[in-house]
């Protein structure tokens, strides 16, 4: 007889000293898994209990259905999975670490993105009349100006017929285009990524209130 | 009841980032808890999203699971309330007119008679089955019989039934597990998915 039964017959009764590290290895071994739901078959029907078979793998779409819920996290949990010590790693460990790398890999795009704004700004106000204050000069450069543009929804006229309040709204806009309303999008959708991924990992974190799941915003 | 530290010890360990030991729960009680779904669920596949449904919502709700009834009256209230739910949704007349809410009552309707919603062929089965196991043990050896109706019908632990019969530990583990193998090859043959 195979050994490998004999732990999960242990396991059922209770009377298995690792438990998490025997349900990790049912997990993956199909044959530990029949073994647990004949094993459960079996119980009931000595107990006189009213069972029903299904006649579909009900099991394993339920498998399914859990593997996209959260994952249950508290502070032992970290200690007893020995995840992190490098060992075999646990669902949860996995969900962790991948956690933090991605949070990395998060601020490094954003340090990236900055840079580049930041090198797009200055070379339009180098090169294409944003005078180094933030104001716009709309002086046609080797060509003929347009009579007005379009500068992030607002409505630009030439500077030939810019009287001082039209600079000044032009400057206002200009600003808020570029910095404001641009930065403030950025960090808007970047925050409901941010969120979307938290709730991908689905961790819910044990803390002096019980379980809650982490939200984006939280971390 | 004799499943209760076993069914601890896996919620412990959900609760400590093992979320596959759910699965084992799920397992352990899938058979009964479709039976109680099927009085007020009908179609097979409405059957399994329910049981699936009624699993999905204990797992979220776990942390609230104090203990102060077993795992399995606390499921089979949960999966009773999924059926009514869905039963009144999808108009059925299946749903009793009184509140169940305890395991003991499962196999009665509201005029305390016997239900028979179960097809006569799932019946059929499962009188099969139940018999084949008890023919089964009545014919194995006796040591490997009386371990195991100790431990799964007695709910004795294992120093329990070793101070009971007078052998190590060790022996009564391994005479339960033999005891299973046996049944577990006489009821294969009829079970096509389990």
């Amino acid at each position: 007889m195979d050994s490998r039964f004999e732990k999960v017959s242990a396991l059922m009764d209770g009377e298995l000293g690792d438990v998490r590290k025997e349900s990790e290895r049912m997990e993956s071994d199909p044959e530990l898994l029949e073994r647990w739901d004949r094993y459960s078959l079996i119980a009931d029907l000595m107990k006189g209990e009213d069972v029903a078979v299904p006649q579909t793998d009900l099991a394993a779409d339920f498998d399914r259905a859990l593997s996209e819920e959260a994952v249950y996290m508290s502070p032992s949990s970290f200690h007893k999975g020995g995840a992190a010590a490098g060992a075999k790693k646990s669902a949860a460990a996995a969900n962790e670490e991948s956690f933090w790398v991605r949070g990395l890999r998060k601020v490094a795009g954003f340090a990236i993105a900055a840079s580049v704004a930041a090198v797009t700004i200055v070379g339009v106000q180098q090169y294409s009349g944003i005078t180094p204050n933030g104001t716009i000069s709309t002086a046609p450069m080797g060509g003929v100006a347009p009579a007005s543009a379009e500068f992030n929804g607002t409505r630009i006229r030439n500077a030939g017929s810019a009287d001082a309040s039209s600079w000044s709204e032009i400057e206002h806009a200009a600003s808020r285009g570029v910095r404001g309303q641009k930065s403030v999008s950025s960090d808007a959708s970047a925050r409901a990524e941010a969120a979307e991924d938290i709730n991908e990992f689905g961790i819910m974190v044990k803390d002096h209130e019980g379980f809650r799941r982490v939200s984006g915003l939280d971390l | 009841m004799s499943d209760e530290r076993s069914d601890e010890q896996l919620i412990d360990a959900v609760l400590n980032g093992e979320r596959s030991a759910f699965g084992l729960l799920f397992r352990r009680y899938q058979y009964r808890i479709a039976h109680a779904v099927m009085k007020y669920v009908h179609e097979q596949a409405d059957v399994n999203d329910v049981v699936q449904e009624s699993f999905i919502k204990a797992y979220r709700a776990l942390p609230d699971f104090r203990g102060s009834s077993s795992f399995y009256s606390w499921i089979y209230r949960i999966a009773i309330n999924c059926a009514k739910n869905f039963a009144v949704s999808h108009g059925s007349r299946a749903v009793n007119s009184f509140d169940v809410d305890a395991p003991e009552t499962e196999s009665y309707d509201s005029s305390g008679k016997l239900t028979d919603t179960d097809s006569p062929e799932a019946l059929l089965s499962t009188r099969q089955l139940k018999r084949k196991v008890d023919d089964t043990l009545a014919s194995m050896p006796e040591e490997l019989r009386t371990a195991l109706v100790l431990r799964q019908v007695e709910g004795k632990s294992y120093d329990e039934i070793a101070a009971a019969v007078g052998c190590p530990v060790g022996t009564v583990r391994s005479r339960i597990f033999r005891a299973r193998e046996i049944l577990v090859k006489a009821v294969s043959p009829f079970m096509e998915h389990v």
